[in-house]
């Protein structure tokens, strides 16, 4: 069934598009070749784009877009209309067949001081611990967006058997670093800061690095894929000028 | 330059902030009241859109090494400039040597000040802004702290004709903020419009760069779905499950899943900058069309350069 969509204001100088889908690659790789399209036909006015598991917001610069907004709604409802036009935009492998989507593989420490909430966990989902690191680091996790905060990447695909509802009271600080199970989703922390995710690893991979020409780890429509090291690896790791694991 | 003698609660470098980077996890960052910014930077015959440095709360005291025109817009001190009182709003003549000092405060959350030539710290993103999160960009990507030197360019500037004080907002703590369409405004019913825009909240003790945080009579949102993360703006109105509204502040996440019953509009957003805890505020409704309008009307206040300089 063809999927449908919204575009509704976002304040006065931004448009939302939300499309009306499941959480899948087929819809990141859609709302990422029509962000693509966008950015090329609303070049001048726009400030910004953000892009969300099901929706896509078009922020614009607001006297561009007070002087001209009727024409960019158009434009863009046109731009859309398009990809629903014909057959489910959703069926389009041509979407998905991007060349730069990459396998990144990311250590993880899941042992003792670098994973304190992994007991708990385990508890909480009724598997021993061992379980949890074998669940954990079968699948290739989809990179849906980066957001929240710089570089942190929104992951699809984890395991529904190790599904942890969020801390009731967040700890205070969380390390960066630090590979963690809230409700759902997964996902690892660039930076220091308060959480509610359950830490269950540790990567000495920084995420977030300014110095790097790629400053986050993975782009949308990248896979990942984490991998179970020890404390002697882990400190290798941390105290040498790491890369990231193997690019495919 | 301008050495740091204590730092105050909060003081950053910071500009009208970067945009093209929300890919990234990467938000505006930037001055919280860029009107108030944008009218200190005119002071000093600076484009609006360069360096300054954005003072919370308890203010720093300062000593310029060098001679410089200044001005401190914003949220109302106590000021003293070697001892002697000095203005706010307008452009000031300081010597070299000269210490300021940011006393008392009277009214409002943020003051500016601006140099004439601009802070000089390195563009990180295309923005001076600091990015308190992730420790960059600003200075040293964090807050002044006593020791620090901060680099300005020695522009000879005299003022010629009038140096008049121009003030761009009235601090009286009670305060009607004017909102306009966001995501999701239809999810939310009648009675749920109802009590958001009827009572008076309490901006509260939790609130900062991130989020302003309100108390007051909780909205019941029980009934709305569950939503999946999406892109957040700054000015965002979030009602979480407590049924208290977040305002997303510049340093604010990218992307939530709070539904948001409205966006501040732009015009206002200056205001939401200079919020303090215990200030109450009301909201009131009005259209993306006038909330554009109102937008334009208040650029043309910062168009007719308040000073001339030659």
């Amino acid at each position: 069934m063809t999927p449908e969509y919204q575009i509704v204001a976002n304040g006065e100088s931004a448009l939302t598009l939300t499309i009306s889908s499941d959480i899948s690659i087929e819809l990141s790789a859609l709302l990422i070749a029509i962000d693509k399209e966008a950015k090329q036909a609303f070049n001048e006015s726009l400030r910004d784009t953000i892009l969300g598991y099901q929706s896509l917001t078009l922020w614009f610069d607001i006297s561009r877009f007070t002087a001209h907004h009727l024409a960019i709604e158009q434009a863009f409802d046109a731009l859309v209309k398009k990809y629903f036009s014909a057959t489910n935009p959703l069926a389009d492998k041509c979407l998905i067949r991007t060349s730069s989507s990459k396998l990144i593989e990311i250590p993880v420490c899941y042992e003792g001081l670098y994973a304190p909430d992994l007991s708990a966990l385990a508890k909480h989902c009724n598997i021993s611990v061992e379980e949890v690191i074998e669940r954990h680091t079968a699948p290739e996790y989809f990179v849906h967006l980066i957001g929240f905060m710089p570089g942190f990447l929104y992951l699809g695909g984890l395991d529904p058997s190790l599904q942890c509802p969020r801390k009731s009271t967040p700890s205070l600080a969380v390390e960066p670093g630090a590979v963690a199970i809230g409700g759902a989703q997964t996902g690892i922390y660039p930076t220091s800061s308060p959480g509610g995710w359950h830490v269950i690893g540790q990567t000495p991979v920084t995420m977030f690095n300014l110095a790097s020409s790629e400053v986050a780890v993975a782009k949308p429509l990248d896979r990942i894929r984490f991998v179970a090291i020890s404390a002697a690896h882990y400190q290798a790791l941390k105290s040498s000028t790491l890369k990231v694991g193997a690019e495919r | 330059m301008i050495e740091v003698l204590s730092g105050g609660a909060l003081t950053t470098v910071q500009d009208l902030g970067r945009f093209g980077n929300m890919s990234l996890g990467i938000g505006q960052t930037g001055v919280m009241d860029s009107l108030s910014a944008g009218l200190a930077n005119l002071l000093v015959g600076n484009d609006v859109s360069q360096a300054l440095i954005e003072i919370t709360l308890v203010g720093p005291k300062l000593k310029f090494h060098q001679a410089c025109t200044i001005a401190i817009t914003g949220a109302t001190f106590d000021l003293s400039l070697n001892g002697k009182a000095a203005e706010s709003n307008r452009a000031l003549c300081v010597e070299q040597g000269d210490e300021l000092f940011f006393g008392r405060r009277q009214a409002g959350a943020r003051a500016y000040l601006a140099v004439a030539g601009g802070i000089d710290v390195a563009k990180v993103f295309g923005s001076c802004a600091t990015h308190l999160n992730a420790g960059f960009g600003g200075y040293l990507g964090r807050k002044l702290e006593r020791g620090d030197l901060l680099a300005f360019p020695i522009a000879s500037r005299t003022i010629q004709g009038e140096n008049q004080a121009v003030r761009a907002l009235t601090l009286s703590g009670s305060y009607l903020l004017r909102v306009t369409d966001s995501v999701e405004s239809q999810l939310f019913s009648k009675q749920q419009w109802q009590a958001f825009t009827s009572q008076k909240y309490q901006v509260a003790m939790e609130s900062n760069r991130i989020g302003i945080r309100l108390t007051g009579e909780a909205i019941d949102v029980s009934n709305l779905p569950e939503l999946l993360s999406g892109g957040v703006l700054p000015g965002s109105i979030q009602i979480p499950p407590s049924g208290l509204p977040i305002i997303v502040g510049n340093d604010g996440p990218t992307v939530g899943g709070y539904p948001r019953i409205a966006n501040v509009i732009a015009a206002d957003m200056p205001l939401v900058g200079q919020l303090v805890a215990g200030d109450t505020i009301s909201f009131a409704r009005v259209t993306t069309e006038h909330a554009r309008k109102f937008y334009v009307q208040q650029q043309q206040l910062l168009a007719a350069k308040p000073v001339i300089y030659k």
